[in-house]
């Protein structure tokens, strides 16, 4: 691989990170929307006997959208267990293999979860599905934002699997991407 | 295919695959080598509908209270407090770091937040008056346990959602043996001390007024806890409506302490984002392989295994948890709990053991796996926090908490009422 696709990988990337960490953000301010609601919900219930019904169900969309839309970041600042015991005392050609097979893994349930989720939304959209309930929430619309986080996450996978590839050249014989190993930081705890 | 299933879990995460990964993995294995029907197109159906709870919604939020009540800064007060009342004892601060983690499990569903939080809190103390490392760093990794069994417990909502028992019924079940586990600790320290006053340290008189205003910076945890297990029992509230009165209540009590920074908010809301998307992957894969399991017809496998080796149903409950103790010593505890939940629990709710019951004592043999080497991740929290010193000495301080714990486990056995009592009797 050239130094040019390389250093396109690298800035590709930061790129991601930064739009995941961004991402992170919003799903960090809608959590808190959500919490304020629904204490407030339980509050005027228990007060003035009324609820709003819409928290609990949009409640439920947000931690599947959550679920979704939080994997990028996780992976990115490696927040997925795994389990070290092995890796920590194999070679590094071995972990590099390990990381590889790790974030292939990744790549392969993330397009598998974007690829059977599909029919999910275009159900949605050609029955028109609106949501069991007094909302008649179109199913599309958190249907859609929920199939987009794993499509997201199975891109960032594969940029990861090209760095997982990139790291056995010559160039990167001597260290390991910090992005894929599973090495165990506590700082990061 | 229980081999298939035993071997296949190994091999991938020894081979250090996410979790997450080798879940959905070994689901569509038993898809491929077991059943008749396709069951891998319900992977986009079971991610959704799984994910799509409000019940789950309560981890992220109990995630953020925890992060936030750290951030207040009052466990140090706390901590203070608590060493003005029990450093008479024999043992000293030992039993301040217990009874803080004590209370601080009250108000956060982690064990790993207990311990990191004790930790930064207790371990100059340690330094400051010479005590013996050993016992003092095993009071806090095996102290910090406590978090998953005193309610709130992130573990018990996974327990309850997977195996589809009550969660307020879990959470006030774990409240009798996680305030008893705490007072073996306390007396188990107190005797190791009494025995050889050097694994100790010295022991304080304070003044009682000292003590009892002191007492103002318990309230807060006290508070925040009746509040959240309160308005679940008297019905005000589900646990995930609890957990977000909490949250707000946790962003009252860090504006109170002067810690409502916009940093701090940012890096609480940073960490509940990657620790919720990291479980949520774990429980949704293992939804996936529940679900797989249950189609591939793992429940006639599992009787055939029970007669072919015809085991009582205490030699089963035996086999279990000795397997917990084995699995606990490599693989980190969520894990553990989802891989071993979709197997064991059909067989022992199959022969009669409650649910709720059985819950409690899985959290002990997790509380157990979070503190045995090689992969302990509390002992591994503890070390963190004192670079260049040797970790033999938390392995070996922790040894006499984990006799403890499994005498705990022997008590919760033999009198299946310690956990039972409390939720039979509040309804």
């Amino acid at each position: 691989m050239s130094t040019a696709i390389s250093r396109l990988l690298d800035r590709l990337t930061e790129l991601a990170r930064t739009i995941s960490r961004v991402i992170a953000w919003l799903l960090g301010a809608m959590l808190l929307a959500t919490i304020l609601l629904i204490a407030v919900e339980v509050v005027t219930r228990k007060l003035f006997g009324h609820s709003f019904r819409f928290v609990h169900e949009y409640s439920g969309y947000l931690l599947a959208i959550f679920s979704a839309w939080g994997l990028a970041h996780t992976l990115l600042e490696r927040a997925h267990i795994r389990i070290d015991i092995l890796y920590n005392t194999a070679s590094l050609t071995l972990q590099r293999c390990m990381d590889l097979l790790s974030i292939v893994s990744m790549a392969v349930i993330a397009l598998l979860i974007a690829f059977y989720g599909y029919p999910l939304l275009e159900r949605s959209i050609t029955n028109g599905s609106l949501s069991n309930t007094t909302m008649s929430t179109p199913m599309w619309i958190p249907h859609l934002i929920w199939l987009s986080g794993y499509v997201w996450f199975s891109l960032v996978t594969l940029l990861l699997v090209l760095r997982g590839l990139r790291s056995f050249l010559p160039a990167y014989r001597d260290k390991k991407d910090p992005l894929l190993t599973a090495e165990f930081h506590a700082e990061q705890l | 295919m229980l081999i298939y299933l035993s071997i296949t879990i190994l091999v991938l995460l020894l081979l250090s695959i996410p979790v997450g990964a080798t879940l959905v993995l070994l689901g569509i294995g038993v898809d491929i080598f077991f059943s008749p029907f396709p069951l891998t197109k319900a992977l986009g159906q079971t991610f959704w509908s799984a994910a799509n709870s409000f019940l789950l919604l309560s981890i992220p939020l109990f995630v953020l209270m925890g992060q936030l009540i750290v951030k207040s800064g009052v466990a140090a007060k706390a901590y203070q407090t608590l060493d003005y009342w029990l450093s008479w004892l024999p043992g000293g601060l030992l039993h301040s770091n217990i009874v803080t983690s004590t209370f601080f499990s009250a108000t956060s569903g982690s064990s790993v937040a207990t311990a990191a939080t004790i930790s930064t809190v207790a371990l100059p103390q340690q330094k400051a008056l010479k005590y013996d490392p050993r016992l003092f760093l095993g009071t806090i990794a095996a102290g910090g346990t406590l978090g998953i069994l005193i309610p709130p417990s992130i573990n018990l909502i996974v327990y309850g959602f997977l195996t589809e028992t009550s969660i307020p019924k879990l959470f006030v079940a774990g409240l009798i043996p996680g305030l008893l586990l705490a007072l073996l600790f306390v007396v188990a320290s107190a005797i190791l001390c009494m025995i050889k006053p050097e694994l100790g340290g010295p022991s304080n008189k304070t003044s009682w007024s000292v003590k009892f205003r002191s007492l103002v910076h318990l309230l807060p945890l006290l508070f925040l806890f009746a509040m959240i297990i309160g308005s679940i029992y008297l019905g005000w509230a589900t646990p995930t409506e609890s957990a977000s009165i909490g949250v707000v209540a946790a962003l009252l009590l860090a504006a109170a302490y002067r810690q409502l920074t916009l940093k701090n908010l940012l890096s609480a809301l940073d960490e509940t984002i990657k620790t919720t998307s990291m479980i949520m992957l774990i429980i949704l894969a293992a939804s996936f392989l529940n679900f797989t399991l249950s189609a591939g017809g793992i429940s006639r496998y599992l009787t055939d295994f029970i007669t072919a080796f015809n085991l009582s149903d205490f030699q089963l409950l035996l086999l279990v948890l000795f397997i917990f103790v084995m699995l606990g010593f490599f693989i980190e505890t969520l894990s553990l709990m989802v891989i071993t939940i979709p197997i064991v629990t059909p067989l022992l709710f199959g022969v009669g053991y409650d649910p709720i019951w059985f819950g409690i004592v899985m959290i002990i043999f997790v509380e157990l796996a979070l503190i045995t080497p090689p992969v302990g991740l509390n002992l591994y929290i503890v070390q963190a926090n004192r670079p260049g010193e040797p970790f033999s000495d938390v392995l070996v301080g922790v040894i006499p908490y984990i006799i403890v714990m499994l005498l705990m486990a022997a008590l919760l056995v033999a009198f299946p009422q310690i956990a039972l009592w409390l939720p039979d009797n509040i309804q």
